[in-house]
Formats: C-alpha cells, sequence, structure tokens
C-alpha cells in the first residue's frame, strides 16, 4: 500500500542569478510500514525535500501525495490538521516544549487535536521508549537522548502515516545514536510505521529498506539494504 | 570598520524591526519629560512677561543717589541697562493746554526697553524742548507729532514744547501711574521748576540674568554706603526669574521634576523590558562575541553602546515632537483662558527642557540598559557553539493541560514562567492603571475649583426694594433673549415670624423653581423634595441653624398678620441661601409661595448665557428692564472660571492620554517582545500541527493572563490612591463625598483589555506569514 508519492517536485529559491535549485524533479514513493534513509552531503537538499513532503515548506511545482490526499491542495488550516494527525516529526534538536513534562510532550499533537490520549497507549510508549520513570520530567531535566526519545514518542502517539526524521541522531553520541535508531527500526517493524529518515552517516543505514541518496537537488535511490 | 563598537551601527540596521519598540520607548520618555519642563518654562516665561508688563522690567530703583553713585552701578560688568527717571504726578498742578498732565523725565533707551515705549507716531524727545506725549494725552488734548504743547507749572510759568511723538499708555501707567502723561528728557524735567512739588528721582537698573542680582543689589548697597529705604527691588519679577530663595520657579520646576521622574522609572521599566527581550533573542550573538574573544566589559559596552546608538535618532525625534505639542498646548491655553494665559509664547523654544530632556533621556537609557547588559556579558561562550540557550529556559514545573487546553495552559504558563519578569509586567500594568486613576482626581478638584457651580449666576437681577416686584412676565422675557440658556426666579418674604415646634423663629420663605429643587436634593437629609413640590403647603426646612424640625412638623407663618400652617416636608442640610444668621430659611414651591403670600413676581432673577454669549448679550437682557432692579454682572469672571477649567483639563486629559499611550506601548511592545523570543519554538509547535487558530489563542492568553493580573492590581491599588488623594485634595477641601471612579476606572481598564487584544493580532499575524522552516530557523 502507497503511502507517500512524490512526484516531479521542484524547488527554487531565490531569482535570476542568486536562483538556486534545491530540489529537481524529485519523485519516488514509499510503501506502508517501510524504513527509508535518505543521505547527502551538507547543503545538498535533503532537509529541503523533508520540510516540502512534511509541508514546513511550500514546494515550487510537484506533487506530494500521502495515504493518496494531495497535500497541497489543502487549505492551510486543514493541512496543519492533516499534518497533526497524519505525519509524526523528529527534528535534530529535538523541539520539545520545554514548558511540558515527558508525557505531556509525547501526547501534546492528540491534545492540540482537544483529544483525551489513551491511558493504555501512553504507557505503552513510554515503556518501549524507557521513560515511564521520567514521565513527570521537564526537558530541561534529561539527557539528549532521553528528549530524542521523547521525540519519538511525540511522533507515535498519533499513528501516523508517514514519520519524517530529520538527523535524529545529529545531537547525540555513538551510544544513544544507535538506541534511537533501534527504535525506529522498532516502530517500523511493531506498528508497521511508513519512516523516512534524513542522515549524513552512512553507518545508520544499515538496518533501513531503502536508501536514496540527494546530489545537487537531485534523487538516486541506491537500492535496499535489507528487508 | 575601524573598531569593534563599529558593529552597532550594522547590528542595528540588522535588527531595527526588534529595536522598534525600545526607540519608540526612548522618544515617548523624552517627549514627556521635554513637554513637562516645556509647558513650565513656557508657563514661567509667560508669568515673566507678565510681571515685566504689570511692574515693568527693571530689578531695582535706587533713590536719593548722586551723580557719582549712579555712574559707579552704570560701569558695573553686571549693570546691562541704567538710567534716570524722574516723575511728577498729575496731582501737582502741571496742566499741559489746560489739563493737567502727568510728566516723566526718562532716557529713551530706558524708555523703550524697560517701560515697553513704543511709539505710533513720531519718535521720543530728544532736546530739552521736545516732548512726547501718550495716545490718552494727545486724544484728551488733540494733539499730534509736530504740534506744538504749552506746560503751565504750579507757579504759573509756562514752557512751550514740541511734540515729537505718541507712545503708547503702557509706559505711562508704568511710570505716572496716570495714562495721561508728558514724556521729557531727564535734563528738561529737571530745569523746571515745580516750586514746593519736586519731581520724585530714581535711578532703574536692569541687570544681567548671568549675575546673582540679589547680591549685586547688596554689593552696591555696601560699597556705597546705601541704606535699605534707598533701594527698590522688583521682587515680583526677581521671584519669577529665580532670582530669590523660594521663588515660584524653583516651585514650578520641583513639580515638573517630580512628574519626570515618575515618567522616568515608567520608561526605565518598559525601556528595560523591551531591551531585556531585544538582547535575549540575540544570546547566540553575544555568545559568538565572547567565542571570538571579547570580554564581558566589552559585551557590556557593546550593549551600552547600542542602548546610546538609540538615542541618536530618537532624542531628537522626542524633542522635536515635544516642541510641537508645547506650541499647540501653549496655542489652546491662549484661546481657552487669555487672562491667565494671554502671554504664553507662540513659538517659544524651552532651552532648559531641551538640555533636561536630553540628560534625563540619556540617564533612563543607560539605567535601563543596566540590567540587559549585565545579562548579555553573562552570556556563556559555550551557548553560541552549541546554540543551548534557547533551550535552557528552565521551568520549575509543567503547563497546567488538565485545567486549560493546551493552547490556552502553554500562553499562561508563557506568562508566568518567568517569575521575575511576570512580576514587572504584571506590576507595570498596575503602575500605569494606578497612575491614570490618581491622576483623574485633579478632573473633579479643578471642577470644583474653578468650574462655575451649576447654579452659578451670570447676571443677577435683583429688586432694588428687595420684595417681589420683578413681573413674573420679565422672566420669560428674558429667557426669550436668544443668548440666554437659563433663567431662575426667586421670590423673597424676609424676616417671616415662624413658630417652629412650638417656639417662635424668625425665619425666610424663599420660593424655587423645579431646576433649584432637582440641585436642593443632593443636600437632603431626610423627607422628599417632589413632595414639596407637587405638594400645597408643605416646605424644605434647612437645618443648619440647630433647630430641632422633622419631617412631618407643623410650622405656623405669620405672613401680612395672618397665621398660616405649613408641613416640613423634607430637611435639607444645608443652601446657598440659608446665610442669614439667626434665621430659619423655608423653601417652598411658587404656587405655595403664591398662596401664603399673595404675590406672584419674583425678587431675583439669576440668568445662565450660553457658550460663546459677550458683553452686549448682558446689555440685551438689561435693557428690558427700566428701574426698580440692579444688575449683578459675572458673565466675564464665569466665563474665564472656565476658560482656565477648560485649559487645565487640556492640561490633565493631555497627560493622561500620555499615560494611557505609555499603557498601550508597554502592552504592546511586551506582546510583541514575547512573540519575537519565542518565534522558533512556535515554529516548532506549528510543525508538530499547533494550527494559525491555536497559535493565535496562545498568545492571547499570555496577554489575556499578564492584562488580567495587572487590572486586578492595578484596580486595587488604583482604586485605593484615588481614594487618598480624592479625600485629600477633594472631600477635605470641597466637602464631595468620595466613591470609586466608575467611568475612569471602566474607560482604563476597556483601554488596556483592548489594546491587548489588538497587540496580539499583529504578531500573531507576522507568526503566521512566515513559513514553518523560518519559524525553525528563527533566532
Amino acid at each position: 500500500m502507497e503511502i507517500l508519492k512524490v512526484q516531479q517536485l521542484c524547488k527554487t529559491y531565490g531569482s535570476g542569478e542568486a536562483k538556486v535549485d534545491a530540489l529537481k524533479n524529485v519523485s519516488f514513493s514509499l510503501e506502508k510500514g517501510q524504513f527509508a534513509a535518505v543521505v547527502g552531503e551538507s547543503g545538498s537538499g535533503k532537509s529541503t525535500l523533508l520540510n516540502c513532503i512534511g509541508a514546513l515548506d511550500t514546494p515550487t511545482s510537484g506533487k506530494i501525495q500521502i495515504d493518496g490526499q494531495d497535500l497541497f491542495s489543502m487549505k492551510e488550516e486543514k493541512r496543519t490538521i492533516f499534518r497533526r494527525r497524519n505525519i509524526g516529526f523528529i527534528f535534530q534538536s529535538f523541539q520539545l516544549v520545554p514548558e511540558l513534562d515527558v508525557e505531556q510532550n509525547i501526547i501534546f499533537p492528540l491534545l492540540l487535536d482537544y483529544k483525551k490520549p489513551e491511558q493504555a497507549k501512553v504507557e505503552e510508549i513510554l515503556e518501549v521508549l524507557g521513560l515511564t520513570e521520567r514521565r513527570h520530567h521537564l526537558p530541561s531535566q534529561l539527557s539528549g537522548g532521553q528528549q530524542q526519545r521523547v521525540a519519538i514518542g511525540r511522533a507515535l502517539i498519533t499513528k501516523p502515516k508517514l514519520i519524517l526524521a530529520d538527523e535524529p541522531t545529529g545531537n547525540l553520541d555513538s551510544k544513544n545514536s544507535s538506541e534511537v535508531i533501534a527504535l525506529l527500526t522498532q516502530a517500523a517493524r511493531r506498528y508497521q510505521q511508513t519512516i523516512l529518515m534524513i542522515t549524513h552517516n552512512s553507518n545508520l543505514t544499515a538496518s533501513v529498506d531503502r536508501v536514496f541518496r540527494v546530489r545537487d537537488g537531485i534523487l538516486k535511490e541506491l537500492g535496499g539494504v535489507q528487508q | 570598520m575601524k573598531h569593534y563598537l563599529n558593529l552597532v551601527s550594522i547590528s542595528d540596521k540588522v535588527h531595527r524591526r526588534q529595536s522598534r519598540m525600545t526607540r519608540i520607548c526612548i522618544i515617548l520618555a523624552v517627549f514627556l519629560v521635554a513637554v513637562m519642563f516645556g509647558l513650565a518654562d513656557m508657563y514661567l516665561q509667560s508669568m515673566t512677561t507678565e510681571t515685566k508688563h504689570q511692574t515693568g522690567d527693571w530689578h531695582a530703583k535706587f533713590s536719593a543717589i548722586d551723580e557719582e553713585t549712579s555712574a559707579l552701578i552704570a560701569a558695573r560688568p553686571e549693570t546691562e541697562l541704567s538710567g534716570w527717571q524722574g516723575t511728577l504726578p498729575a496731582e501737582a498742578g502741571v496742566a499741559a493746554d489746560m489739563q493737567s498732565v502727568a510728566l516723566v523725565g526718562i532716557e529713551e533707551p530706558v524708555f523703550s526697553k524697560i517701560y515697553f515705549g513704543t511709539f505710533s507716531e513720531g519718535t521720543a524727545p530728544a532736546t530739552d524742548s521736545e516732548a512726547a506725549i501718550s495716545e490718552t494725552a494727545a486724544q484728551n488734548l488733540n494733539l499730534s507729532a509736530g504740534d506744538s504743547v504749552s506746560l503751565t507749572l504750579p507757579d504759573g510759568s509756562t514752557h512751550s514744547f514740541t511734540v515729537t511723538g505718541v507712545f503708547n499708555d503702557e509706559p505711562a501707567s508704568l511710570t505716572t501711574g496716570n495714562a495721561s502723561t508728558m514724556l521729557v528728557t531727564p535734563q528738561a524735567l529737571s530745569s523746571l521748576n515745580f516750586g514746593s512739588t519736586s519731581p520724585s528721582w530714581q535711578y532703574v537698573v536692569c541687570f544681567s540674568l548671568l549675575c546673582k542680582i540679589p547680591d549685586t543689589i547688596q554689593d552696591i548697597i555696601t560699597q556705597n554706603g546705601l541704606s535699605a529705604e534707598q533701594v527698590l527691588q522688583n521682587e515680583n519679577l526677581l521671584s519669577m526669574l529665580g532670582q530669590l530663595p523660594s521663588s515660584n520657579v524653583s516651585q514650578i520646576y520641583s513639580v515638573a521634576f517630580a512628574l519626570s521622574l515618575v515618567v522616568m522609572v515608567t520608561c526605565i521599566l518598559m525601556i528595560s523590558s523591551s531591551l531585556n527581550s531585544n538582547v535575549s533573542q540575540r544570546t547566540e550573538f553575544f555568545g559568538l562575541m565572547r567565542c571570538l574573544g571579547a570580554t564581558r566589559r566589552q559585551v557590556l559596552r557593546f550593549v551600552r553602546r547600542e542602548a546610546l546608538h538609540w538615542c541618536v535618532t530618537s532624542i531628537p525625534i522626542g524633542i522635536g515632537l515635544s516642541i510641537v505639542v508645547i506650541w499647540v498646548l501653549c496655542a489652546v491655553m491662549r484661546r481657552l483662558s487669555s487672562v491667565w494665559f494671554g502671554y504664553m509664547p507662540v513659538f517659544g523654544i524651552s532651552w532648559l527642557s531641551i538640555a533636561v530632556s536630553i540628560v534625563l533621556g540619556i540617564v533612563t537609557v543607560l539605567l535601563a540598559a543596566r540590567s540587559p547588559a549585565k545579562f548579555a556579558s553573562k552570556v556563556s561562550p559555550l551557548e553560541a557553539v552549541t546554540g543551548s540557550a534557547r533551550q535552557n529556559t528552565t521551568f520549575r514545573h509543567a503547563a497546567n493541560t488538565h485545567r486549560w487546553k493546551v493552547d490556552v495552559a502553554l500562553g499562561i504558563h508563557h506568562a508566568k514562567a518567568k517569575r521575575r519578569s511576570y512580576l514587572l509586567m504584571t506590576c507595570a500594568f498596575a503602575t500605569c492603571l494606578t497612575l491614570f486613576l490618581g491622576f483623574c482626581t485633579l478632573v473633579p478638584f479643578m471642577k470644583n475649583a474653578f468650574m462655575p457651580k451649576e447654579w452659578a449666576s451670570e447676571l443677577s437681577i435683583v429688586s432694588e426694594s428687595n420684595t417681589c416686584s420683578i413681573p413674573f412676565e420679565q422672566r420669560n422675557a428674558v429667557s426669550e433673549v436668544p443668548a440666554v440658556s437659563h433663567v431662575f426666579g426667586r421670590m423673597f418674604a424676609y424676616d417671616v415670624p415662624a413658630e417652629i415646634s412650638g417656639t417662635p423663629h424668625n425665619s425666610n420663605l424663599i420660593s424655587y423653581e423645579e431646576n433649584q429643587f432637582r440641585w436642593a436634593q443632593d443636600r437632603l437629609a431626610s423627607g422628599s423634595v417632589d413632595a414639596v413640590v407637587n405638594t400645597p403647603g408643605q416646605v424644605l426646612f434647612v437645618a443648619n441653624t440647630g433647630t430641632p424640625a422633622q419631617v412631618g412638623d407643623t410650622v405656623t407663618l405669620e405672613i401680612n398678620g395672618v397665621p398660616q400652617t405649613v408641613t416640613i416636608g423634607g430637611i435639607l442640610t444645608d443652601d446657598p441661601l440659608a446665610r442669614a444668621e439667626g434665621t430659619e430659611t423655608l423653601i417652598c414651591s411658587e404656587e405655595t409661595f403664591t398662596q401664603l403670600t399673595g404675590e406672584n413676581g419674583y425678587t431675583i432673577l439669576d440668568v445662565q448665557f450660553r457658550f460663546g454669549a459677550g458683553e452686549e448679550d448682558v446689555k440685551a437682557v438689561e435693557a428690558l428692564f427700566a428701574d426698580g432692579v440692579s444688575f449683578t454682572d459675572t458673565l466675564s469672571r464665569a466665563q474665564q472660571q472656565r476658560g482656565l477649567y477648560y485649559a487645565f483639563s487640556v492640561l490633565v486629559y493631555g497627560f493622561l492620554s500620555i499615560i494611557v499611550a505609555i499603557t498601550v506601548f508597554h502592552i504592546m511592545n511586551t506582546i510583541s517582545m514575547g512573540v519575537s523570543a519565542r518565534t522558533h519554538q512556535y515554529g516548532a509547535m506549528r510543525a508538530i500541527g499547533m494550527s494559525n487558530r491555536q497559535l493565535t489563542r496562545m498568545i492571547a492568553s499570555e496577554a489575556a493572563t499578564y492584562a488580567t493580573n495587572g487590572v486586578i492590581l492595578g484596580c486595587l491599588l488604583g482604586v485605593a490612591f484615588h481614594w487618598f488623594l480624592y479625600t485629600s485634595l477633594i472631600t477635605r477641601t470641597f466637602g464631595d463625598a468620595w466613591g470609586i471612579p466608575w467611568p475612569e476606572l471602566c474607560l482604563i481598564i476597556a483601554v488596556i483589555l483592548g489594546t491587548t487584544a489588538l497587540s496580539v493580532r499583529g504578531p500573531a499575524k507576522r507568526i503566521q506569514a512566515m513559513s514553518i522552516v523560518e519559524n525553525i530557523s528563527a533566532q
């Protein structure tokens, strides 16, 4: 089942001599439960691709469909709600809400939907992430690895169609990096989550299903590593 | 770039928007201080000019001194202008062309500069056979420049003078006290023989304002061995010039300085708060400076220089604005009350206010920059490297998402998270509200002090025989004059024997009409005014003499030898007409009065005129009466009082508007700064799925938290402050009871809440207009 479909995606910054083509006719798709990685050098266009897929930025042309729905044909308010319910984000610098504790941060997308979270589900995620003991801690009281685990929990809580991870291990040491990758892999397998991860660390692509490389705005698939 | 501090101007260009509110705060501080000192200065200038025109622009007059002493005084470096002045009053028996005139012998420079002599035609006399005459004398004697006038002295001798010019009456009144005056040279005056009455000679001196005039005068007295009686100081003028201790100048400037301090404290809070936000948004930049080798002292100096850099443009703008506002206010005050403010300068520049506002502006900015500068200098280099400054915000507890929806909970938490800034913000809101309510008390104070009472008559028409001799129809005739707004008639029966509670008394019976009964309502202690109006045979009793009386008591009046009984329908605590000692006052309706006395004419008609009425309208009313009445015309005094009240109202409301403006700016500044500082965080929230509506609600909750708590605290403090000022200023002086000032309170609360609501819109729109990626990457 096709979860993500990107067609002829282009993103251009500036104009005239200052014109930069960050993405050039990028097309690819991801099936449900696939864990894909995008690698590339700094400035190659990886983050731009992720921002466009996550509707954080508007593409210059092209089409992005998530679960068959065209993101940019929706109005702003509807797109925001769609993103809240269907796309999970994991950022390099965690981007947790400093005023909310671990549990509140995890259920934050549900709170924005004014929904009461299923307590069993919250307990399960806290258990999987190893944060049960720290559920009432504020982000400032957590280590970098723990903060990133909270961000993963937040991305998982709505059971989104797609999780987008932008250099999720960029601010972590090797031990925490391995743990985060293991958690993402587990999520992909256990909850059949489709995950698109950006990384510049080729070693982290060992456990993913598909690997893409972006160079000068052009996306190429390097092939599956393992199923 | 030659110096690291040159970075200040570059940084200013980049962060122009962030520093806009800080610059507005500085402009506001400078503007307020300059306006207050400027107005004080203009008022003093006008008072000084008025005093000069009332007394002449001289500082000391020396009498009974010789030529040598006068030469020594003239030669002193402090002496700016001096000369002999001899005067001879009209009563001395001098006549010009058979009409008595006063004589003054004075040199032209002293005449024109010290006594403001100007010639409508011709010039001042230059030789002993020449003379100039005042306009009144010229009119009386039918003379003009070039004519010849014959002066007859008391001994009968005559001297002929050629009239060289005609001068204004002002110097005539200032020198001789007589509008009909002849001006000759001092030599000519001294050469004339006036017999037993000789002219009074004085040496008039105007000193330089740069010297200490009383000391100079004392020095002259000591050096020349003069007695105190030989010296006359112009104390009124010296007081206005600030040359005497405890003069008006120091009092007025003290008030301006005290108000400036209040403004300064408010502005320090505002500037400090906006600088704090500005600096905390650039933590990484300061960390980077530290990384690259800047010492703490250099960062400190950088922030201070940045604050001073804003002064370069803000101070001139503030001063420019203040000059324009002062001109407008002076014009308005001159127009509203020419009697009190007629000498206000039209386009006056107050150098003092400019100097004071520059100094206080810079001091305010430096004081306000102290804490942000310290904060910036304490940023660690690590924060620049890791970009962790914004992540390091520590909170003691999580937002309460159980009680509130998450967006509202976050907004409240944002407001309350930093206790110090929350306290400062709440206090700032409360201070604005308190200041507003405090200054509001000036309005009723001025109204009581200056404004004629509602019942004050502008023209009273009184029966000369103190009887009811003014026909009822005359009242209607007066009310038909177009300029008349109200006519109130009263019938009086004086010295009516009355038996109250079985005790004989002397009483005055007065009739009121509906308006006067309405005003009496405020002084009603018991009973009902309406009952007295509507029930014939009922009266109001004024209980200001100690005579015991109660509602329902009967009073037996003996009118024209016939006993008549009336009932007390109401008791008044006091009445403006109950001022006859040992006499009781009874007030009844016109109908009752006529029933009791058989009279239907008025004793007094009080007339009030419409806005803009003049003396010709008073004359028109007076013309309706042939004889048998006397008039008391107080229209011009009432108009002057109203003008003074309006002029002060303009000032007070101007100041209140400024306080409101401070409140508005402060609220907008704080909300805008808070949003700018959290742009990055808002970006992350938007990425997770926060909608624009939720974002706006979150910002609005933060703003509402500040406003609500500020309003609650401000209401408590402000109402207490209002009570204190009202009871001290008004209740104690005028006896008006204090009440909660609901209209003012509601107005300022509406302004605060309205501004808070509006101030959310702009920053929220700004964030929403940016893409989420731009939000997240914002510094």
